[in-house]
């Protein structure tokens, strides 16, 4: 039964002879064609970089949706992101982030504090709030105040100069606020009034 | 047991909102707790109190709410309330059982009798105050001081 499958001298055999021949001279064109075509393009393209008609971008860096992340001294991650970071120049370490939110692992728990201005000072791993911030924290901690700057690397929230505010006890302005996010904390001095408000 | 006459503290508003005034404030929201010192002064309605040194304990269940549960105040405590004033030693204000202590030497003035003894109590409900000679604040007269009052009886104005 097999023999009449491919007899021999019928047309199987014909097309294997005529492929023998074909495929390697097709293949022997294609490479022809490989190692000739580049050498054949005649036009040139090459262009003059001018510097004066380049356009120059004031900031030394510019970032949309930053993410910076490190550690407090325990050790203890922190994350800050923000809508956009531009830095000035690259001689000061500072970048000015806009809508901040950062987030802090702390002894109960993350905590996050949130603002729209503030500057980040890279090597000291503090952002110095420019107006509202709104901390809060699982463990229930939540202080609103504005113009201070957060250590991310020590945890403590600190302003001076008239700094008030709110927490949970009650509203409250003071000549100088520390506040301890891991202890949980706020010392108000230099003159300071709460207002408690039970509810 | 020393009765006096009503307080004006009476049906005092324990809930009403407290401003308190301090060279500094500590708040340590871990142990529902805030230190105040240096020249403290606590207003609540028409109660003022003044001391050295302030300790609120407070207490926050769950959600947003806040009690007031004690004030605890020392380092020479003064009184103010419309009707009388008093100093002392230390004064503890029970927020939540409305009722106001005054330990230690403590001078009860109001109009113009000075009454001295060891324990003022007042009760911010009735407005019903006592005050003991004994420190312990157990019946007067046995152990304790003796409280002494000098009390001022106004001159009956003679009938045109």
């Amino acid at each position: 039964m097999r023999a009449n499958a491919a007899p021999p001298g019928g047309s199987w055999d014909r097309t294997v002879a005529i492929l023998k021949l074909a495929l390697p001279a097709g293949a022997a064109a294609v490479l022809a064609a490989c190692l000739i075509w580049p050498l054949t393009s005649q036009q040139e393209f090459s262009f003059i970089l001018s510097k004066d008609r380049v356009a120059e971008a004031q900031e030394r860096l510019r970032m949309d949706r930053a993410v910076y992340r490190g550690e407090d001294s325990k050790g203890q991650p922190f994350t800050i992101r923000a809508a956009s970071a531009v830095q000035k120049t690259s001689d000061t370490p500072i970048v000015e982030l806009r809508a901040i939110s950062a987030e802090l692992r702390t002894a109960d728990g993350p905590a996050r504090a949130d603002a729209d201005v503030g500057r980040y000072d890279l090597e000291r791993e503090r952002i110095d709030v420019v107006g509202p911030v709104k901390l809060r924290s699982a463990a229930g901690y939540a202080l609103d105040t504005s113009d201070v700057s957060l250590d991310l690397a020590t945890r403590k929230v600190t302003g001076s100069g008239k700094v008030d505010g709110k927490m949970p006890l009650g509203a409250f302005t003071a000549g100088r606020l520390t506040a301890d996010v891991n202890g949980r904390s706020v010392v108000l001095d230099k003159g300071a009034s709460l207002r408690i408000v039970q509810r | 047991q020393g009765g006096l006459g009503n307080s004006a503290l009476a049906r005092h508003d324990t809930k009403a909102p407290i401003d308190i005034d301090a060279a500094r404030i500590e708040v340590r929201d871990r142990d529902n707790q805030a230190i105040f010192s240096g020249n403290v002064v606590v207003r609540q309605g028409n109660m003022t109190l003044q001391a050295g040194q302030l300790r609120v304990f407070y207490q926050r269940a769950q959600g947003d709410d806040l009690a007031i549960l004690r004030i605890d105040a020392e380092g020479g405590v003064t009184l103010v309330s419309p009707s009388e004033r008093a100093r002392g030693s230390y004064g503890v204000y029970d927020v939540e059982d409305r009722q106001l202590t005054m330990i230690g030497n403590v001078v009860l003035t109001r109009g113009d009798s000075v009454l001295r003894g060891q324990r003022l109590g007042i009760d911010l409900e009735t407005g019903r105050s006592t005050l003991d000679g004994a420190s312990s604040g157990g019946a007067t007269g046995s152990s304790g001081t003796r409280v002494t009052g000098r009390f001022v009886v106004p001159e009956r104005r003679a009938n045109p």
